[in-house]
C-alpha cells in the first residue's frame, strides 16, 4: 500500500534539494545556497542512470522469453487483486472456497489456494502467482515474493487507477520525468547533506512555543515541504518586504539542507511576523496613532499565544504573499481559485444548510474554511430528547466521558435548531434547522479541538480525553455523505443504499501531526509531535526525541493535521 | 482463544465454523503485515545490493574509462537480497556506510590502511532519556552554571567524538560554515539550549534567544506604552531614531520644524557632531584608562569602548579624532573640539547624517536598556535617546556626547578614588566649559551662538540637552532602575568636585528628571 499512495510521511529517500535551473540569473544559488558546498559534491557519485533489474532470476527470464505478454496478463491479474469492490469470491481451482489469501497464476487462467498453487507450479511449470488481497508476485522457484520494478509499477498504476477512479486519465507517467530529466536533474543539483532530515527543534525565543509548534506541523507537511523545497518562492526573486513566505522557505531550507542538528532560532520569521502586521496596519490610512498602538499591541505576534490564532495568522500571511508576488502567476481572485500552496493545501469549505421549520426551504450558504474547530462540550441535543425541556437550555456538560474525533465530528455535523431564523422564502422569523457539512475537504485537514472555553465567567481549560484515530474516514461528515446516510435513514432497506450508485470513495486521513497544550490556560506549553517516514517525533521547542504511536495517540490534542492519503 | 483447545471443535459445528474463519481473518491480517515489512526489506536490500554494483561500475569506469554496460536492459539480480545479511547499510545518497549504534560507540574505526572509516553522516536516532534523538542531551537553562558546563563540556565532547568517527562531516556544535548571509547566523551557545542572535531591527549583536521575543517586542514597538510610542516614533517620523515620548508631537512634526527653525541651528548641529563626539569620546575614551589605572572594573571598559565605536559609526569624521585624544588625555581634546567643526561639512551632513546616524542612538540606547552597567546608563541614555529623537542625528550624537560624558565619569569616578574624578572631569569638560555655561540657559540664546562656526558647535550641544532635560523627565520615572544611580553619581560628583559647569547641566537634569 504504502509505496502506491503519495503517502504524506514518506519523505522521497532521495529527495533533491534543486539548485535553482536558472542558475544563470542566481549566482550565488539563495535557498540551499551553503549546501552546494565542495564537501556534499565530493561524495557525489558520478551520474549513471540507475540500471533496472528483474525481481528475480526467474521472472527476469519469463520477461526475455514472453515479452510484453505477461506485462498485460499481470496487468489484468493486479486489477483484479486491487479491485476493492470485487464481488466474486475467489475460488481455488483445486478445493473449495476459501477466505484466505489465493494465488492467480501468471501464466494461465488458474486460481489457487497456496497449497494447490505450490502443486500447480510443480506441475505446470507456472512458478508466478499474484496474490489475490495486494497484486504482489510470488515466485514459487524462489519461494519468496518479489517485487520486480515493472510489475510493481504496473500494480501501482492499477491502484491508483482504481482507488482515484474519477480521474483515471491522469496517469503515473504524466509526473515521471525521463531518464534525461533525471540526469539533468542529477547533474545539476546537490544532495541536502545526509544528515538534513528536517528534524531539528525551534528554540524557544521567549514564550514563542506556540509558533514552534505551528511551525514544525508545517516543515512536516509534505505538500509545504515539497512546495519550499522546490523552490516554489524564490527568496531571491522576492521583492515583497516583510515577506512571511520568504521567512518560510528559509525555515524549510534550514532545516532540509543544513547540516545541524540543534534548534533553530526563527529570528526571520518572528521578526517577520510582527512586522507584517505592523505593516498592514500602518499603512491604513484611517486610523489614527492612537488606534495604531492599540492595534499593534493586540495584533502582535507575541500576543498571540495561541497556536491555533497563529497558525491562521501564519497561514493567512502566506496567502497574501503568494498575492502579492509579482511572479504568481493567479491574479488575486477569489479564495475559490487561488493558487498559492496554502490554498490548494488547506482550503476547505464547510456547507451549511438552513431549513426553516414552516416551509421547510432550504437554504444553503458554503463557507470556505482553513480548519474545523470541533466543540468538545456535550452540547444537549435538541432533536435527540425534545421531551426534556431542561436539556434545551445550554447544559454544558462537559462530558467527563471519553469522546472520540468522530464524536466530535458528527456533533460538528449534526442538525442543530436555530430559534431566529429570518425565512426568506416565507418571510418571516422561525424556527429553523442548520446542518454543517463539509462540502469540500482540503488536502490537510486541520482540526481543531476548541480546549480554550472562553465566557462571560471567564476562560477554562477543558481537559477531556479525546481519542483520536491514526486513520480519520471523513466520508460520513461530508455532504455527500450526510445525504447519503439521511437518505438511507429515510428508505426502508438499510441495505439499499450503502452502494447505490457509483461510491464515493472514503476520504481516509492519516495523521500527520499533532499539537499539544500542557497545563492551564494562561500558563502552559506547547509541544507537538510529527511523523517522518512513519517514525513519530515529539518536538519540544529545540529538543526532537522518537515517539511512539501510544504516546501520539495518548496526547491531549489542541490541533490535528490529518493528511488525504492519497491524492489520485 | 479457544478454552477448549485440547479438543478441536468439531468442523462442522458452528463453532468448529467460527474458529476457522477467525483463524482465516487472523491469517489475512498477519499476512498483510508481514508481506507490508517484507516488502520494505527486500526493496532495500534489493537497493543496497544495486547500489554495490553500481559503485563497482564506477569504479570500474573511471578505472577503464570504459562505460558500464547499456543501463536500459534490464539485469539479473544475484540471488534473494533477503539471503544473506549485508554487513553494513550503504546510505543512497552518499554510498558511505550508515552508522550503527555500535559504530557509534566504538568511536574512530581505522581502516586497514590506516585511514579512518568513514561514515554517512546520518546518524542511527538515539532514544536514550534525556537525550535527544541526535544523542544530545536536552538543554537545561535553568540549572546552575556549574552543571550546564560540565553538561556542555559533555556534549561537546560527545559531538567532537561524534565528528571524528565522522571523518568529514563537521561538528554538528560548530556554527556550520553556511555562507548565508541572510541567516542571523547566531553563535550556538554550546548546547546550553541558549543561542545568540542578532537582532534584524536594532543590529544589537546578541540577544539570547530566550530573550530574543521580549527584546523584539520592545524593539519593534510592541511592549507597552513606551515602545509603542517609540516606534511609532520611528514609522511617522522619517527614521528619526528612537524617539523619547514627549518628543513625539514635535519629533514627528519635526521636519516642518526643521523648515521653521533658522538653517543656522542645523548647520549647528551638523557641524558640531563631529567635534562633540571627539570632544565626548575623548573623555570618555580617557576615563576607562583611568579606570584601569585606578584598577578599575575592567568589565566596563569594553562595554565603553562598543559604545565608542558604535557612536564613532555615527561621526566618522570624530572618530578620526579620537584616538589621539584618548592617548593625549583630557586637555588635548580642547583644542580639538574647536577644530572638529571644520571636518564636518555643516550644511550638507544635517540630513545625509540624520538619516544615517538614526542608527547608532538606537543602538547605544538597547545596549544601555539591556543593561551592561547601571552606572553607565543613567545619564546618558536618556539624553541619548531623547537628543536622538531629534530630527538630526548629528545633533544627538553631539548631545549624547556631551551629556553622556559627564554622566559615564560620575558613575566610574564615584567608585573609584575621588581624585581620579576630579582629574577627569576637570581635564575634559573644562574646555568646553565656558561655552557650555552660557549657552545652557537658554535655547534660543543658543541658537544664535550657534551660527559661529567654532563656538557654536558647542552652544549646540547644550542646547539639545535642554531640549532633552524634559523629555528626560518624562521617560526618566520608566527607566526607573537607571535613575537612582544617576542621582547617586550625580550628586556625588557634585560634591567632590564643583568645577565643570557641563558636569553639572548634565548632571543636575538626571536627578531633577528623576526626582
Amino acid at each position: 500500500m504504502s509505496s502506491t499512495t503519495t503517502t504524506a510521511s514518506s519523505l522521497p529517500s532521495g529527495s533533491l534539494v534543486l539548485k535553482k535551473f536558472s542558475s544563470s540569473t542566481m549566482p550565488s544559488g539563495t535557498t540551499g545556497g551553503p549546501n552546494a558546498s565542495p564537501k556534499v559534491a565530493k561524495t557525489k557519485l558520478p551520474y549513471i542512470p540507475t540500471p533496472t533489474y528483474y525481481g528475480c532470476e526467474h521472472i527476469g527470464m519469463m520477461f526475455q522469453k514472453s515479452g510484453p505478454g505477461c506485462r498485460s496478463f499481470y496487468t489484468g491479474a493486479a486489477r483484479v487483486a486491487l479491485d476493492p469492490e470485487r464481488l466474486p469470491a475467489q475460488k481455488c481451482n483445486g478445493c473449495s472456497y476459501t477466505l484466505t489469501r489465493t494465488y492467480m497464476c501468471m501464466q494461465c487462467p488458474m486460481t489457487h489456494c497456496p497449497k494447490h498453487a505450490l502443486e500447480h507450479s510443480s506441475v505446470a511449470k507456472h512458478k508466478f502467482g499474484v496474490d489475490s488481497r495486494n497484486g504482489h508476485v510470488y515466485c514459487f522457484a524462489c519461494s519468496d515474493y518479489i517485487y520486480d520494478p515493472t510489475l510493481e509499477e504496473i500494480r501501482i498504476e492499477q491502484e491508483v487507477s482504481l482507488y482515484g477512479r474519477r480521474r483515471k486519465k491522469r496517469r503515473l507517467d504524466d509526473a515521471k520525468p525521463s531518464s534525461d530529466d533525471l540526469e539533468y536533474i542529477d547533474k545539476h543539483s546537490s544532495y541536502a547533506p545526509c544528515r538534513a532530515t528536517g528534524l531539528r527543534g525551534f528554540l524557544n525565543m521567549g514564550s514563542t512555543c506556540f509558533m514552534s509548534v505551528i511551525l514544525q506541523s508545517l516543515v512536516h507537511n509534505p505538500l509545504l515541504r515539497n512546495f519550499y523545497l522546490s523552490d516554489g518562492h524564490k527568496r531571491s526573486d522576492c521583492t515583497v518586504q516583510h515577506c512571511m513566505s520568504c521567512a518560510m522557505d528559509e525555515v524549510f531550507s534550514e532545516f532540509f539542507t543544513q547540516d545541524k542538528v540543534e534548534g533553530f532560532g526563527p529570528v526571520n520569521l518572528l521578526t517577520t511576523s510582527w512586522k507584517c502586521e505592523q505593516v498592514r496596519h500602518s499603512h491604513c490610512p484611517l486610523l489614527s496613532n492612537a488606534n495604531l498602538i492599540t492595534l499593534l499591541q493586540t495584533l502582535a505576534g507575541y500576543q498571540q499565544q495561541d497556536a491555533h490564532e497563529y497558525l491562521q495568522f501564519l497561514l493567512n500571511q502566506l496567502h497574501l504573499n503568494h498575492i502579492s508576488t509579482p511572479h504568481s502567476t493567479s491574479s488575486p481572485s477569489p479564495t475559490d481559485d487561488c493558487t498559492c500552496i496554502i490554498h490548494r493545501g488547506f482550503y476547505g469549505k464547510l456547507q451549511s444548510d438552513v431549513t426553516c421549520s414552516s416551509c421547510h426551504n432550504i437554504y444553503t450558504k458554503d463557507d470556505p474554511v482553513m480548519d474545523l474547530s470541533l466543540d468538545l462540550r456535550m452540547k444537549a441535543r435538541v432533536k435527540s430528547n425534545p421531551n426534556n425541556p431542561t436539556t434545551l437550555t445550554v447544559s454544558v456538560s462537559t462530558a467527563p466521558a471519553v469522546q472520540t474525533l468522530q464524536e466530535c465530528l458528527s456533533r460538528f455535523t449534526s442538525v442543530e435548531n436555530v430559534a431566529e431564523y429570518f425565512c426568506s422564502n416565507c418571510g418571516g422569523s422561525r424556527e429553523a434547522t442548520k446542518q454543517l457539512t463539509v462540502k469540500r475537504l482540503p488536502p490537510v485537514l486541520c482540526i481543531q479541538l476548541k480546549r480554550f472555553e472562553h465566557s462571560a465567567s471567564g476562560s477554562a481549560k477543558i481537559n477531556t480525553v479525546i481519542r483520536f484515530p491514526m486513520q480519520l474516514d471523513m466520508t460520513p461528515f461530508t455532504t455527500r455523505g450526510k445525504r447519503k446516510r439521511t437518505a438511507a435513514a429515510g428508505g426502508n432497506t438499510p441495505q439499499q443504499q450503502q452502494q447505490p450508485e457509483r461510491p464515493c470513495k472514503p476520504f481516509i486521513y492519516d495523521l500527520l501531526s499533532v499539537v499539544v497544550h500542557k497545563g492551564e490556560i494562561n500558563s502552559g506549553h506547547y509541544i507537538s509531535y510529527a511523523r517522518q517516514n512513519g517514525q513519530w517525533f515529539q518536538f519540544d521547542d529545540s529538543v526532537v526525541t522518537l515517539a511512539t504511536e501510544k504516546q501520539v495517540l495518548a496526547a491531549q490534542a489542541y490541533l490535528l493535521f490529518y493528511m488525504i492519503r492519497t491524492l489520485a | 482463544m479457544s478454552s477448549d483447545h485440547p479438543t478441536e471443535p468439531n468442523p462442522a459445528s458452528l463453532a468448529g465454523l467460527s474458529l476457522s474463519i477467525f483463524k482465516d481473518l487472523l491469517a489475512n491480517l498477519t499476512h498483510d503485515l508481514v508481506l507490508q515489512t517484507h516488502r520494505a526489506e527486500k526493496l532495500l536490500r534489493t537497493q543496497q545490493q544495486q547500489q554495490l554494483a553500481r559503485i563497482a561500475a564506477t569504479a570500474a569506469a573511471s578505472s577503464s574509462s570504459s562505460l558500464p554496460e547499456d543501463a536500459s536492459a534490464p539485469q539479473m539480480p544475484s540471488g534473494n537480497p533477503l539471503a544473506t545479511v549485508p554487513p553494513e547499510i550503504l546510505c543512497p545518497r552518499c554510498s558511505l556506510p550508515r552508522h550503527t549504534p555500535e559504530t557509534l560507540s566504538q568511536g574512530t574505526i581505522l581502516l586497514d590502511n590506516g585511514e579512518k572509516k568513514k561514515f554517512c553522516t546520518k546518524p542511527p536516532f538515539h532514544n536514550a532519556r534525556g537525550h535527544d534523538i541526535y544523542g544530545i542531551p536536552f538543554p537545561n537553562p535553568g540549572s546552575s552554571s556549574g552543571t550546564k558546563k560540565s553538561k556542555k563540556d559533555a556534549m561537546a565532547a560527545a559531538a567532537a567524538q561524534e565528528a571524528a568517527s565522522n571523518g568529514d562531516t563537521p561538528s554538528s556544535s560548530t556554527p556550520a560554515p553556511n555562507g548565508d548571509a541572510s541567516d542571523p547566523p547566531a553563535k550556538v551557545g554550546k548546547n546550553t539550549g541558549i543561542s545568540y542572535f542578532k537582532c534584524p531591527n536594532c543590529d544589537q549583536e546578541k540577544v539570547a534567544s530566550t530573550r530574543f521575543a521580549a527584546h523584539l517586542e520592545k524593539c519593534l514597538g510592541l511592549a507597552g506604552r513606551k515602545s509603542s510610542r517609540q516606534a511609532l516614533a520611528k514609522m511617522s517620523g522619517s527614521g528619526s531614531g528612537s524617539g523619547s515620548p514627549m518628543l513625539l508631537p514635535t519629533d514627528s512634526s519635526s521636519g516642518k520644524l526643521g523648515s521653521r527653525k533658522p538653517s543656522p541651528e542645523k548647520n549647528g548641529r551638523a557641524t558640531p557632531v563631529p567635534g562633540d563626539d571627539s570632544s565626548a569620546r575623548g573623555p570618555l575614551s580617557a576615563v576607562p584608562a583611568l579606570n584601569s589605572v585606578a584598577s578599575g572594573s575592567a568589565s566596563s571598559t569594553p562595554k565603553k569602548k562598543k559604545k565608542l565605536s558604535a557612536a564613532s559609526t555615527s561621526g566618522d569624521n570624530a572618530n578620526l579624532n579620537q584616538p589621539p585624544q584618548i592617548s593625549k588625555g583630557s586637555n588635548p581634546v580642547v583644542p580639538i573640539l574647536p577644530a572638529a567643526p571644520s571636518f564636518g561639512s555643516p550644511s550638507t551632513s544635517v540630513s545625509g547624517l540624520g538619516k544615517d546616524s538614526s542608527v547608532p542612538p538606537k543602538k547605544r540606547k538597547r545596549k544601555i536598556e539591556n543593561g551592561e552597567d547601571s552606572d553607565l546608563h543613567p545619564i546618558a541614555k536618556p539624553k541619548k535617546l531623547k537628543l536622538a529623537a531629534a530630527s538630526s542625528s548629528a545633533v544627538p550624537s553631539s548631545n549624547s556626547g556631551s551629556s553622556s560624558y559627564p554622566g559615564r565619569l560620575s558613575p566610574d569616578t564615584p567608585k573609584k578614588s575621588t581624585p581620579i574624578k576630579i582629574k577627569a572631569k576637570a581635564a575634559s569638560p573644562t574646555p568646553s566649559d565656558p561655552s557650555l555655561s552660557p549657552t545652557m540657559t537658554k535655547k534660543k540664546i543658543i541658537k544664535k551662538p550657534s551660527n559661529i562656526a567654532p563656538d557654536g558647535s558647542v552652544p549646540i550641544k547644550k542646547k539639545k540637552p535642554t531640549i532633552g532635560r524634559p523629555t528626560k523627565i518624562a521617560q526618566a520615572p520608566s527607566t526607573s532602575p537607571v535613575t537612582p544611580h544617576l542621582g547617586i553619581a550625580g550628586n556625588s560628583v557634585h560634591g567632590t568636585t564643583p568645577p565643570s559647569t557641563m558636569a553639572r547641566k548634565g548632571l543636575p537634569a538626571g536627578p531633577g528628571s528623576i526626582n
